[in-house]
């Protein structure tokens, strides 16, 4: 496809794609690519074992072999992201454009819904969710779709306003054609370099705060996810034994396949959008990511937590229980 | 080329008022309103062009908005094929627009950036659901040719073509449901001069060919001449003189369309209409805004020949019938030698 091959060209566009496919590998071969079984909990004797021959990345404090728990962990991790980001980017692009073109108390609807959403703590609100609805991670997925959709619908919405007085609206207009029409033809190609982009880094931004979820202990007990093997890392006290073989790959894997999703966006971006001279869209990713280090509501804070657990140990939060 | 017709006319516009509320304040309270068209009327007759000019600002390209009920109008009718269609309901409107289609002034936002021509100039076709898929694939190919743009066109995007193309593929556009009307905002405004005259044969070929009328608008009044059978001058919302094409430049009546006609270098305005326009001084100043009119006369603060009657509020100037069809609302025209 003519859009992959650009963004091949990019430096950072082939760091994405490479590891976005390289993620989903491992994630749709993971049964044939993990040495052991992950849930089997029958190696009591094999305990936090170093890295090894036996276990390359070693074992955790249950005798699981940590390289097979990352392989699988990789499927929650890429399911709830990529879910999550299409569901978001579907619903919150309908609305948008709803909102935008539409204008009028259907505009005005729909921005007071996103406001609310806005003003709700996201993370107490997670956390009640999960509780009530379930861990199940397609909960999961709802309860972040619930959560995200008010800012991609809001990013659209603004983008509409400009496209819907150009010419070629009013040019559609004057045809005859129907509103539903022309928010088909015209506005939703009109925005979809935006939707896309936004998409992809919204998957990004759900896979750590799924990881984050997981860590503070919310996420699908019967998953193995990167975030739960932090969560287990951090209960079981892998760094008062030392073990940060149990620590570090969890934590590597989310970064990178963040970072990896990222780098496509953005790359993606420059594609799609080949009027944003580059220097304006590394300001945009700058600016990207300073929202995330300043918890941006609902992922951020649990990412940053469960983020500085992976890196600098996380012994000094061990208060975080379940319940 | 005369003025009066007979039958019935293809556009009648009756007191046309497009007034645009300004509000203030937290429950949008309407203190006011931009009063952009403000009353005009005019008709045209099948396959004719009525031709619009004015200073940018006078509501040009609302009334042509207006016409196609692209803005809403306050006030008055409009009359298309007998129909009223300004009270119709967005439903019937759907069928009259099949009939009317408009050409933009701007070639680059008129057409979307992301679709191919193929799609924009079948657009019209879609919309009304005409033919089938081939049908409409030959027909997009038969109206870039008409246009004289090549058939391998249609795969294309608006990016790989000149303004000049593009404006082609407005009018392509425009074409697609065979309309007996084409309003056409300042079509050639954005377009070098060396690619005005290709787009303004174009228009007067389909004209004759296909027996299209057209509103034109322009403010550069030599095209305006060239394109018109019938012109309007308009100044802050209203037409202030109308006359046929030659009528109206060889024996211009309103002190506006005079000041206008000398602001034209080497206008073809003919011997004694161009010998008294350069007697006349230049316009001075900016439109008024048409938030805020002047009283009486909305040209008097501009008008060497204004008087106390001009100034006078809310009398607007009687209109005058010097010739037949040529209209002319002023207290003192220009006589008619």
């Amino acid at each position: 496809m003519n859009v992959l091959k650009r963004m091949w060209r990019l430096p950072r566009g082939r760091i994405g794609i490479c590891i976005t496919v390289a993620v989903v590998l491992v994630a749709v071969f993971a049964p044939l690519l993990a040495p052991y079984n992950p849930y089997d909990i029958d190696q009591r004797d094999a305990r936090r074992m170093r890295p090894g021959r036996g276990h390359w990345l070693g074992t955790d404090a249950f005798g699981n072999d940590i390289l097979s728990k990352l392989i699988y962990g990789a499927r929650v991790s890429l399911i709830v992201g990529l879910c999550t980001g299409l569901a978001v980017t579907v619903v919150g692009t309908f609305m948008g454009i709803l909102a935008g073109y539409t204008g009028g108390w259907v505009d005005t609807v729909i921005m007071r819904a996103c406001d609310v959403i806005f003003v709700v703590p996201g993370l107490p609100l997670m956390i009640l969710l999960a509780n009530y609805l379930g861990t199940k991670f397609y909960m999961i997925i709802v309860i972040f779709t619930v959560l995200g959709w008010a800012g991609m619908a809001r990013m659209i919405r603004s983008q509409v306003l400009s496209v819907r007085s150009r010419d070629f609206v009013a040019a559609s207009r004057s045809i005859g054609a129907s509103k539903w029409h022309i928010m088909a033809e015209h506005i939703l190609v009109s925005v979809s370099p935006l939707m896309i982009v936004n998409g992809v880094l919204n998957a990004a931004g759900v896979m750590v705060a799924e990881a984050g979820l997981s860590f503070l202990g919310f996420g699908d007990p019967t998953a193995i996810s990167w975030g739960k093997m932090l969560f287990e890392a951090q209960s079981g006290h892998a760094l008062l034994f030392g073990a940060w073989w149990w620590v570090v790959p969890p934590g590597l894997a989310i970064f990178v396949t963040v970072f990896g999703f990222m780098m496509a966006g953005y790359a993606l971006e420059e594609v799609l959008n080949p009027h944003i001279p580059r220097r304006q869209a590394f300001s945009a990713m700058r600016r990207q990511m300073r929202k995330f280090a300043a918890g941006r509501g609902t992922c951020a804070t649990a990412a940053v937590a469960g983020g500085a657990a992976a890196g600098t140990g996380g012994s000094r939060q061990g208060g975080v229980t379940r319940g | 080329m005369t003025v009066s017709s007979m039958g019935q006319p293809l556009l009648d516009v009756r007191d046309l008022k497009v007034h645009f509320p300004i509000t203030s304040g937290l429950f949008r309270k309407v203190v006011g309103a931009v009063r952009a068209v403000d009353g005009v009327s005019f008709a045209l007759e099948p396959g004719k062009t009525f031709g619009l000019a004015g200073e940018s600002g006078c509501g040009k390209t609302t009334l042509a908005r207006a016409i196609l009920r692209l803005e809403e109008p306050t006030d008055g009718k409009v009359f298309f094929d007998g129909a009223e269609i300004t009270s119709m309901s967005d439903a019937q409107l759907t069928a009259v627009r099949t009939g009317m289609q408009m050409v933009f002034q701007d070639p680059y936002s008129s057409l979307n950036p992301r679709l191919n021509v193929e799609r924009i100039v079948s657009e019209p076709l879609r919309v009304h659901r005409v033919g089938t898929e081939r049908e409409r694939h030959e027909r997009v190919a038969e109206l870039l040719t008409t246009v004289g743009l090549p058939p391998d066109a249609a795969a294309r995007h608006p990016h790989e073509f000149s303004g000049g193309q593009r404006q082609r593929i407005g009018i392509a556009r425009a074409l697609a449901l065979r309309p007996k009307l084409i309003v056409a905002d300042e079509p050639v405004s954005s377009l070098d001069v060396s690619i005005r005259a290709q787009i303004l044969n174009l228009m007067r070929n389909l004209q004759d060919e296909l027996g299209i009328a057209y509103v034109f608008i322009a403010h550069d009044l030599a095209l305006v001449r060239n394109m018109s059978h019938k012109v309007g001058i308009m100044y802050l919302g209203h037409i202030v003189e109308t006359a046929s094409s030659d009528e109206l430049f060889l024996h211009p009546a309103h002190p506006y369309t005079l000041a206008l006609l000398a602001a034209v270098p080497g206008a073809e305005t003919g011997g004694r209409a161009r010998e008294r326009a350069r007697r006349f001084a230049p316009l001075e100043g900016d439109v008024p805004s048409p938030a805020c009119p002047p009283s009486g006369c909305p040209f008097h603060p501009r008008c060497a020949r204004a008087t106390e009657e001009c100034r006078e509020a809310g009398v607007f100037p009687p209109r005058h019938e010097l010739a037949p069809g040529h209209l002319v609302w002023c207290h003192h025209p220009l006589e008619t030698e």
